[in-house]
């Protein structure tokens, strides 16, 4: 069942890959052939991912959402599933091209803290983890296709401005509608970030006695909390609009990864059993 | 300086003191507080909180000081705004509000329950009492005792621990006491006072005597806990071995090296090197670390959760958010 899983990660790994390539290819050629492949390798992907959470669901007889690898794997998923669903809706897979090399790349990295199954050490048997894991899932689901958006308008600006005409401008989106799909992902995904928090205090109240510590994950949820809290007022009372608030949206995603990956790696406090 | 004179140098002073309380609660001076803050608390992961505790400095508190100030202001600007324009209908301008107005709440409560609260850990060994009463803590009403009836450990089929459990007793004078389990994610909560499962181990009680037998130094101290001698000396129990005669394996350092090294049964003297003293562990105990605390702050913090939660979601997803794609299409 362990080698099963692995397997089935592996070869989402692999579909997320090609799928990054056929997506770049498709945009760079503009041969509707390569898209299709691109979109077909998505779903693949997002097929034998799917699989390989149910596998590890059964072979832990709990959700997979102890530790980095457990975590990633549904946090990709969710990003896949994301995707499908704005590109489905929005009959626009051109975003691919930016969200599934983040995914391929996350895969990756994600793959390299692969465990064991084991069972749940005593400081994660409780009901908070379902739902502080879940917000995770959403708000930096949600995130990861603000920055890919993000970067998609930073590129088409910079084609503009160059004067090309070519795949990116007949297949991206305008820029006015990039940057609201931007702003609506972070407005989307803002509430969830708070709840992320505030389920991580509470239940950080009830196992360590404390619903804030400055623990290197808790300061560093707050830093990303506020850079989202900065891009939020930039907009509204400072009339902060693309290239700007497009890097804005790149900064924050910067902070989630860093808050997500780089805590764990290079600050460890009371969240590392998380690695 | 004639009256009207007067007047209108009252007048100056009141405009300026407007014109500085708009650029103070100006959105550029709260962007700026928030970059400062995010910058600090950047800096503060970096540095260990041994060497420099950013986030108790005074500094980081006035800084968290002026954000609130900040923060409530432009709140109750809003609030301003939303009675006198006809927005009030509207639940987006509420959400906006409910944020502002449940961060001054969150970081009131954090300074109340800093202010009024306690929190302290003990290591509590198996068979013995532990009073919690006035004198050591604020904020309690009749004395209580714990007392710690047994600690184990549970572990899964596979052999990682599945839980740390201390079973503690409640004694209450004239009442009944009662025995409830505490262990990681279930504080006991009794009168307002939360006691928490946070560390275990072995309480040993180690003598240093001279060469006669006469005791010189006492202390109780656990597994990888030392205690400091005269002449830059320290004695540290690594570890307890159980068994038919429990012994315990110490090192002794001088000068900050390894000095002598070795195993001695619990109840008999061992001297530690040429020309020194002795060292005797008298008895070994398992004990319980527990984590007692009291926050009378918590209701107000959790109050503000959850009118934050609340606000962004009204604020936030005041539209829908597909309506713009589906607008494109």
């Amino acid at each position: 069942m362990g080698a099963l899983e692995k397997e089935f990660f592996n070869s989402a790994f692999v579909s997320y890959f090609l799928a990054s390539c056929f997506n770049i290819g498709h945009l760079i050629w503009l041969k509707e052939k390569l898209g299709r492949w691109a979109i077909a390798l998505t779903v693949i992907g997002f097929v034998v991912n799917t699989l390989a959470l149910t596998s590890r669901t059964l072979q832990a007889g709990r959700i997979p959402f102890a530790n980095m690898y457990e975590f990633g794997m549904a946090f990709v998923w969710g990003l896949i599933f994301f995707y499908l669903y704005i590109a489905y809706r929005y009959k626009n897979y051109s975003l691919g091209a930016f969200v599934l090399p983040v995914a391929f790349v996350l895969t990756g990295i994600f793959s390299s803290f692969y465990q064991e199954v084991r069972p749940l050490m005593p400081a994660l048997k409780s009901n908070w983890l379902l739902i502080h894991v879940i917000t995770a899932v959403i708000a930096y689901g949600a995130l990861a296709i603000s920055f890919a958006l993000a970067i998609m308008y930073l590129w088409r600006q910079r084609m503009e401005e160059a004067g090309e005409q070519g795949a990116v401008t007949s297949l991206l989106p305008s820029l006015a509608i990039l940057d609201t799909l931007v702003n609506r992902c972070i407005h989307f995904a803002v509430p969830f970030l708070t709840l992320l928090i505030v389920t991580g205090a509470v239940w950080a109240e009830y196992a360590w006695g404390s619903y804030w510590r400055w623990d290197p994950k808790e300061t560093w949820s707050l830093i990303t909390w506020l850079i989202y809290a900065m891009y939020l007022h930039g907009r509204v009372a400072l009339g902060w609009r693309g290239k700007k608030a497009m890097n804005w949206a790149v900064i924050g995603f910067i902070t989630v990864l860093f808050t997500f990956i780089g805590v764990n790696v290079l600050l460890p406090g009371l969240h590392s059993y998380a690695l | 300086m004639n009256e009207q004179d007067v007047i209108v140098q009252q007048t100056t002073y009141r405009k300026r003191f407007f014109q500085v309380l708009h650029i103070v609660t100006s959105m550029k001076v709260a962007m700026a507080l928030l970059m400062l803050l995010a910058g600090a608390a950047m800096i503060g992961t970096v540095i260990s909180p041994q060497r420099y505790d950013i986030y108790h400095s005074i500094g980081f508190r006035l800084l968290l000081t002026l954000i609130c100030g900040s923060t409530f202001i432009c709140s109750m600007k809003q609030l301003a705004a939303l009675c006198l324009s006809n927005k009030w209908r509207h639940l987006a301008p509420w959400g906006t509000f409910a944020v502002h107005t449940a961060i001054v709440l969150i970081v009131l409560g954090a300074l109340y329950g800093n202010v009024y609260g306690f929190s302290e850990e003990i290591n509590l060994p198996v068979g013995k009492d532990y009073e919690i009463n006035q004198e050591k803590y604020r904020g309690i009403g009749e004395p209580f005792t714990l007392h710690l009836e047994n600690f184990e450990t549970q572990y899964y089929a596979d052999g990682t621990v599945s839980d740390w459990i201390s079973h503690i007793r409640i004694e209450h004078s004239g009442q009944n006491g009662f025995t409830q389990e505490v262990k990681v994610n279930h504080p006991l909560i009794y009168q307002g006072v939360s006691i928490y499962q946070s560390s275990f181990g072995m309480a040993i009680q180690t003598q240093y005597l001279d060469a006669a037998g006469k005791v010189l130094q006492e202390a109780s101290l656990s597994e990888g806990r030392g205690m400091v001698l005269e002449g830059d000396m320290m004695i540290l129990p690594v570890r307890y071995v159980g068994g038919l005669t429990p012994q315990i394996m110490y090192i002794v350092y001088k000068g900050g090296r390894e000095y002598d090294w070795g195993a001695a049964p619990l109840g008999s003297s061992r001297f530690i090197g040429p020309q020194m003293g002795m060292v005797k562990f008298i008895e070994a105990q398992p004990f319980s670390g527990l984590l007692i605390k009291r926050d009378p702050g918590i209701p107000l913090v959790w109050f503000g959760f959850l009118l934050l939660a609340f606000g962004f979601f009204a604020s936030l997803y005041k539209k829908q958010f597909w309506r713009v794609i589906k607008k494109d299409r």
